[in-house]
């Protein structure tokens, strides 16, 4: 789900499950190749919530996250950054950073 | 509706005000602004200023400034702008968009009719000049199209009809399209390059300038990628985030690069270079674009252009502007035997003027994000040239009467004989709702229909000579030699079965089956 300045908090900090959290942009390619690919690990995906943030449209999260670079992938448990990586992914390689935080 | 649910954030309208900072990738919020705003980035809408600054969620089925259509929800009254608009493709978009309630600028330096000339032929469907067409649209379509003679490389000129037009969408048609044109000698591969890579260099500074919020929708044509002998898939323009390159044990996703092009003339060629500028300028200026790798397109007919004779539009037969399946119906009309370039069996995607219309139609209902640049591969269907040869033949024969025979002739070009091809072409289907309308079939049978009038087959006997290949890739100018000669039915088209991936697969869906590589 796409969250935002106004709903981050309760969304993504408070989540009860693990949270895959990517920031994305409109104008970073790599980011439109992955936004479907999280479509269909949302739509199959019970343990995790996946959470896409705007990056320009909310500067305020990317900014307190030190966002350098995008798509960027982080995991986040009970409000806590576990993981977090750079770059494009394929499937294979996000299922394996799920399955690390499990 | 398709496009429902898209926002403001995709709205020409919505101008971007409020708490926002243009970035590449790569670097850091925190390194470019020390304050940042605690809210979201605001827009005003150029439509309803009364509205102030909000953010962009208003959704196009909500919002009074977008109508349903057909093609989707597209804005009211939309400003389009169509670069070429004299052209084959250029009229029937500007009679079928105007029609659909859009104000249409467009310009033309009627480099295609001059062209067409140079090569001692001339547009088999007679068509009128525009200043006839622009009367004959208002009369019978009731529609007023804002027409310009203009060079779009006249940077000065364009410059002032954009601030006065201020489109919202601009149709970038406006180039040579031709690969033979373009191999003559280095006077026409200098010509093809400079007007096209150019002047679309030239477009993309004047967007930036007084439209940015435009979408660019940007002709590109599947030649670009040319057809890789290894049988991996066309990807539309990026590769998908599951495209993976291994080496040495280790992989990385390839997911929104840009997939390899292999252009193969230097037409082409100007379309790649076009591709990188468009590429760059969405990064560096937030533009927005979609790239469309169009198939080859056959035919004559529009619900528009098929009205009346005047706004018929134009029909090129002869070897550096005719496209294929045109010049195989004109052949078959004038008594030649169709002329398969080598082995035939190049595969290309096709798709016939009506759907490029339609597909048009729906990418500009749709504009991309803010600074995304998008590829699409535009076409219907996937076929051999001596597939086609057959068709057409059959259609000649059956329908219209017509002796038809089919000769093979020795390859002026420089291409793979015989390749494998695996095209993807989803994205227009799937998120544009998209589906082809006319069948080659019926198309082919319409040409001849039009072909076989007698005042047109004059024309075209006038200039039979024009139809033959003669622009040699290796500099040379003469007529292709017949290799053979043989009847319509007397081969097989056997081997080879070309893919064309229309949908998301089950795999893709279904992570249980999912293997690496296992991507087709």
């Amino acid at each position: 789900m796409e969250v935002s300045v106004r709903d981050f908090d309760s969304t993504v900090l408070n989540s009860e499950k693990p949270v895959l959290l990517e920031f994305w942009a409109s104008w970073c390619p790599p980011c439109h190749a992955i936004k479907k690919m999280l479509k269909i690990i949302e739509a199959q995906e019970k343990e995790y919530l996946i959470a896409t943030v705007n990056a320009d449209r909310n500067m305020a999260i990317a900014q307190r996250y030190n966002v350098k670079g995008l798509p960027c992938f982080m995991v986040v448990k009970q409000g806590e950054v576990l993981h977090r990586e750079v770059g494009a992914k394929s499937l294979k390689q996000i299922r394996e950073i799920m399955d690390q935080y499990r | 509706m398709h496009n429902k649910d898209k926002t403001c954030w995709n709205c020409p309208a919505a101008l971007l005000k409020g708490n926002v900072e243009f970035r590449a990738c790569g670097q850091s919020v925190s390194d470019i602004r020390s304050k940042i705003s605690e809210e979201g980035l605001l827009i005003e809408c150029a439509r309803r200023p009364e509205l102030g600054m909000f953010e962009p969620s208003i959704t196009y089925d909500q919002c009074p400034e977008w109508r349903e259509t057909e093609y989707g929800y597209l804005l009211k009254d939309m400003r389009i702008m169509i670069l070429g608009i004299d052209g084959y493709l250029g009229w029937p978009l500007a009679l079928k968009l105007a029609k659909l309630g859009c104000k249409v600028s467009g310009l033309d330096n009627y480099l295609r009719r001059k062209a067409v000339a140079e090569k001692g032929s001339k547009s088999v469907v007679p068509i009128a000049d525009m200043e006839t067409r622009l009367k004959t649209a208002k009369e019978v379509h009731g529609v007023d199209i804002n027409f310009k003679e203009m060079d779009l490389l006249n940077r000065d000129e364009l410059s002032k009809f954009l601030e006065e037009t201020k489109p919202e969408a601009v149709i970038h048609y406006g180039e040579i399209p031709s690969a033979p044109y373009s191999m003559v000698d280095a006077e026409h591969a200098i010509k093809t390059q400079h007007n096209n890579t150019l002047g679309t260099l030239g477009v993309l500074f004047l967007i930036k300038e007084h439209c940015p919020e435009a979408s660019l929708i940007k002709l590109g044509t599947m030649g670009e990628y040319g057809t890789p002998l290894t049988g991996r898939p066309i990807f539309e323009g990026l590769f998908p985030a599951d495209a993976v390159i291994s080496w040495q044990g280790q992989e990385w996703s390839m997911g929104g690069e840009l997939t390899p092009r292999d252009p193969a003339s230097f037409y082409h060629v100007s379309k790649v270079q076009d591709t990188f500028n468009v590429y760059e300028a969405c990064k560096y200026w937030w533009l927005r674009s979609y790239d469309i790798m169009q198939g080859v397109i056959f035919g004559v007919h529009t619900a528009e252009v098929s009205a009346v004779e005047d706004l018929r539009t134009r029909l090129d037969v002869d070897e550096w502007f005719g496209t294929v399946i045109n010049r195989f119906v004109s052949q078959a009309v004038l008594g030649i035997p169709l002329t398969v370039y080598g082995s035939g069996e190049q595969i290309r995607g096709y798709l016939a003027l009506e759907d490029a219309m339609e597909c048009m139609t729906r990418l500009i209902a749709s504009p991309p994000e803010p600074g995304q640049y998008d590829v699409v591969n535009q076409l219907s269907q996937l076929y051999k040239v001596k597939e086609l040869a057959e068709i057409v033949a059959k259609i000649g024969s059956q329908n219209h009467g017509l002796t038809v025979q089919i000769q093979r002739v020795e390859n002026p070009r420089v291409e793979a004989d015989e390749h494998p091809f695996l095209v993807v072409s989803k994205k227009l289907r799937e998120d544009h709702g998209y589906d082809p309308k006319t069948p080659l079939e019926v198309e082919i049978d319409r040409m001849f229909s039009l072909l076989m009038k007698p005042e047109i087959r004059e024309r075209l006997e006038s200039i039979r000579e024009a139809v033959f290949p003669q622009t040699w890739w290796n500099g040379n100018h003469k007529t292709s030699m017949t290799l053979e000669v043989y009847e319509p039915g007397t081969i097989e088209i056997e081997g080879y079965k070309p893919t064309l991936v229309t949908k998301t697969e089950a795999y893709e869906t279904e992570p249980q089956d999912y293997q690496a590589g296992d991507e087709t």
